[in-house]
């Protein structure tokens, strides 16, 4: 039988409660990832509390979800949004060296943050990420900075299936270099599947470029035997990128080029089926392109099918027939650096700029064969070109220090829009003729509408941090530097201050109601 | 021989005494409340003579004493006493109602995790005020009463270094209170009472900018003490039983109860803002065990 407790012993019991109080809550740091942009929101990931935090404008209001991510044995290594934005992807790894038996997790979540989240094993603490175009797959592998861990395989890889729960973790068969990049060169068209057809057969064709070299991987079958080729160390072929031209009646098997980071040849992997029909292999050669070649793209007229690389020594395009290796150039009397094919009046253009250049070039494709005179067309950049963001098949936006540039190709029409400060044309978003602009620091969001070219700026109370489209809702958010929390929300068919609103503090949502 | 006969009597009569002490054993004025049997009334109602003065020195006769047929004797040999003077004298006053006045210190301890991000420890020390009055009830040694009091406590805390939280919470009490005097001097007494609760709160959160919101709340708030005061009574006191004040120190201890704030800090903005919209931070709930010292001051 307990004594009864007496006054006396209550007031120690008190005092002792107050002097043993419990570990702080709020301790710690409150230092969040970046933000991920998805569909329906943005996504914070909060390592020190494993927590993921969704933040979904609705309205007028911004709703907050939580979602748990490891636990105190990990922290969030990384995240990022899925291509078509409708999940976020997290890896969790040990917290520090001292924990063990800690597998590393991909967590999977719905954008909506509703729902309980999809978690692969991949077994290593990958630092990079690929996501294929068609949506379906992604692979971690780790990057150029490789990796904190004592003792890693650089060439080891996750291959995560984004639509079911599935990873196979593989390592790569290669000669040796190690792993710098991933590409789906087969996939052109987001989010349709694009099997390349070899030998009567389709595979899903992932590029992994090494030091020397490429490994060719079909995603659909990771059982199959990787194709690895070495591309020449000796005369010093790096490869930078890579493009894949399915087969078709002028040239009936897939080929793979493969872009050097120096000197004057592409790598051409032509893909043919292994003789028992068990998978396929690769014929290598290597196509001479000029001087250089700093990018490239495969042209089909119609009986010769090219290659075009950009000879960004020379200044000039260099089509290069695939069946033969012979080609010509086209001089652009302009820098060059990079390119892209327009659609225009049933046929094609390519459209040739570099940065730091001062002229547009674009040259029509039609019949390109039979016109070797044919010269390009020029559009001035009077203070030239720091970046270029193609809007759509008519028009991209061109930054140029405090100017933007807005240039539409079937005027041929070139319209500058000054500013006090410089704008960045890659925090901006065209939301059907109005093209949305906001860049960090400023504290103006700006429209253009394209069919009139007349501006508008709206005044925020606060800097930009970052600029934000979301499809889902059609809203502009735009966040502002503030741990707790801190957007605005546009109306990007009527951006004005009357229809705009500021939250504050969403990501401290709760905070005192934590156990 | 009349003379003689009267010198006598000045040498038997007794001598002037300070009767104070014989006093002190009588009843204290609570007691004394008490009802007694009809006796003749105690020695507190007798004339209490005062001390006697220094003598004053007196110059010597110049001239021969006259004549012993004429005039009687001296008392006692020695300087002529000037007459004595009586010491004043109070009645005792019986205790029938006290008024308090005092200041007070103490510390709640929260049990809520919610106050920590306010403060880096669960202590919340608080000060105030209280005037408070009771009366005795029937002929017994319980007074009821009640009174009102004031008290205010801070705190400032920062969140994940990365954020600031202070909370002022400021609130009037009115409780009713039950004491019980054990003895004079000694009263072991319990307070309930209630009353709003006003709390301010503001969170601020700066890197390159500076944001900050602010709230103010108006919750409800009950209060249950119990504890003991000592204050001094009156048999010490230079009065005694008609000392109309005194003074004392109590120490209590008990629960607060408030009731939940919804914390909801409304960002400060500059003229003509952008409609703005704060969060919801979460449930804060101050209460948790109190104790208490004051010191007062006490009529009666």
């Amino acid at each position: 039988m307990h004594p009864p407790l007496r006054p006396r012993s209550v007031f120690a019991l008190a005092l002792l409660a107050g002097a043993c109080a419990p570990p702080d809550p709020y301790e710690g740091t409150f230092e969040l990832l970046p933000p991920v942009t998805t569909r329906d929101g943005l996504v914070w990931v909060d390592p020190a509390r494993d927590e993921v935090v969704f933040v979904l404008p609705e309205g007028e209001s911004v709703t907050t979800r939580r979602a748990a991510v490891g636990d105190e044995h990990t922290v969030v290594a990384w995240s990022a949004a899925s291509r078509d934005q409708k999940s976020v992807l997290a890896l969790t790894i040990p917290a520090s060296a001292k924990e063990e038996d800690i597998d590393e997790q991909l967590y999977r979540f719905p954008a909506d943050g509703e729902g309980e989240p999809v978690v692969y094993d991949v077994q290593a603490p990958f630092t990079a990420l690929a996501l294929s175009p068609d949506h379906r797959r992604a692979i971690l592998y780790f990057g150029g900075d490789g990796s904190s861990e004592q003792l890693h395989n650089a060439n080891q890889i996750a291959i995560v299936d984004l639509a079911g729960k599935g990873v196979e973790n593989v390592t790569l068969n290669g000669f040796g270099g190690t792993l710098k990049a991933v590409e789906f060169p087969g996939q052109i068209v987001e989010g349709e599947e694009t099997p390349i057809v070899i030998g009567g057969v389709a595979h899903d064709i992932a590029a992994f470029l090494a030091d020397s070299e490429v490994v060719l991987m079909d995603l659909d079958d990771p059982a199959l035997d990787q194709v690895a080729v070495p591309l020449g160390s000796d005369i010093g072929f790096s490869p930078r990128t890579t493009l894949l031209r399915p087969g078709n009646d002028l040239f009936v098997d897939p080929a793979l080029f493969v872009l050097s980071a120096q000197g004057g040849e592409v790598g051409m992997l032509t893909l043919v089926a292994e003789g028992d029909g068990s998978g396929f292999t690769a014929q290598i050669s290597l196509i001479p392109v000029g001087q250089t070649s700093s990018d490239f793209i495969f042209y089909d007229s119609p009986s010769v099918p090219y290659l075009i690389t950009v000879d960004a020594a020379a200044g000039a395009l260099v089509f290069t027939d695939i069946r033969t290796q012979g080609g010509f150039t086209v001089p652009l009397a302009s820098a060059a650096e990079s390119l892209f094919l327009r659609d225009v009046d049933g046929g094609k253009q390519a459209v040739v700029w570099a940065r730091g250049g001062t002229q547009l070039s674009t040259l029509d494709l039609d019949g390109i064969e039979d016109s070797l005179g044919r010269k390009p067309k020029r559009l001035k950049i009077e203070t030239g070109i720091d970046e270029l963001v193609v809007l759509d098949n008519d028009r991209v936006l061109v930054g140029s220090g405090n100017k933007l540039y807005v240039v539409a190709f079937p005027e041929e029409q070139v319209t500058p829009l000054s500013s006090q400060v410089a704008y960045d044309p890659r925090g901006s978003a065209l939301v059907g003729d109005r093209l949305l602009l906001g860049t960090a620091g400023q504290q103006w969001v700006s429209t253009v509408d394209l069919q009139t070219l007349n501006p508008e700026s709206m005044l925020l109370d606060h800097a930009i941090g970052a600029f934000h489209y979301l499809p889902g809702p059609d809203r502009i958010v735009i966040t502002h530097d503030d741990p707790a929390g801190h957007l605005t929300i546009v109306d990007p068919a009527d951006p004005s201050r009357s229809t705009s609103h500021v939250h504050w503090g969403f990501l401290l949502q709760g905070v005192l109601d934590q156990e | 021989m009349p003379s003689l006969v009267l010198a006598l009597v000045f040498a038997a009569a007794p001598a002037a005494t300070d009767r104070g002490a014989a006093e002190a054993e009588a009843p204290t004025a609570v007691e004394a409340w008490t009802p007694a049997p009809a006796d003749p009334p105690p020695a507190a109602v007798a004339p209490t003579p005062a001390p006697m003065p220094m003598p004053v020195p007196v110059a010597a006769p110049t001239q021969p004493p006259p004549p012993a047929v004429t005039q009687p004797p001296p008392p006692s040999a020695g300087p002529p006493t000037p007459p004595p003077t009586r010491k004043r004298t109070w009645p005792d006053r019986p205790i029938r109602w006290r008024v308090d006045l005092g200041g007070d210190i103490g510390t709640t301890v929260n049990f809520d995790p919610a106050w920590r991000a306010f403060d880096d420890n669960r202590s919340a020390f608080h000060a105030g005020g209280t005037i408070r009055g009771d009366f005795r009830l029937g002929d017994g040694r319980v007074f009821l009463g009640g009174g009102a009091s004031f008290r205010r406590f801070a705190s400032y805390n920062t969140l994940y270094q990365a954020f600031g939280a202070d909370i002022t919470v400021r609130e009037p009490l009115a409780f009713l209170r039950l004491a019980v005097v054990v003895r004079e001097g000694f009263d072991v007494f319990a307070h309930v009472g209630g009353g709003p609760s006003f709390t301010a709160l503001s969170l601020s959160s700066w890197t390159s900018t500076y944001n900050s919101g602010y709230q103010q709340a108006v919750t409800g708030m009950a209060d249950a003490q119990a504890g003991v005061s000592l204050y001094l009574p009156k048999k010490w006191l230079p009065r005694r039983g008609a000392a109309r004040a005194t003074a004392g120190f109590e120490l209590s201890a008990g629960y607060t109860f408030r009731s939940k704030i919804k914390v909801r800090p409304e960002p400060d903005v500059y003229d003509d803002p952008l409609p703005t919209h704060s969060s919801d931070l979460g449930d804060l709930a101050v209460r948790g065990f109190v104790w208490r010292f004051g010191v007062f001051v006490r009529f009666q």
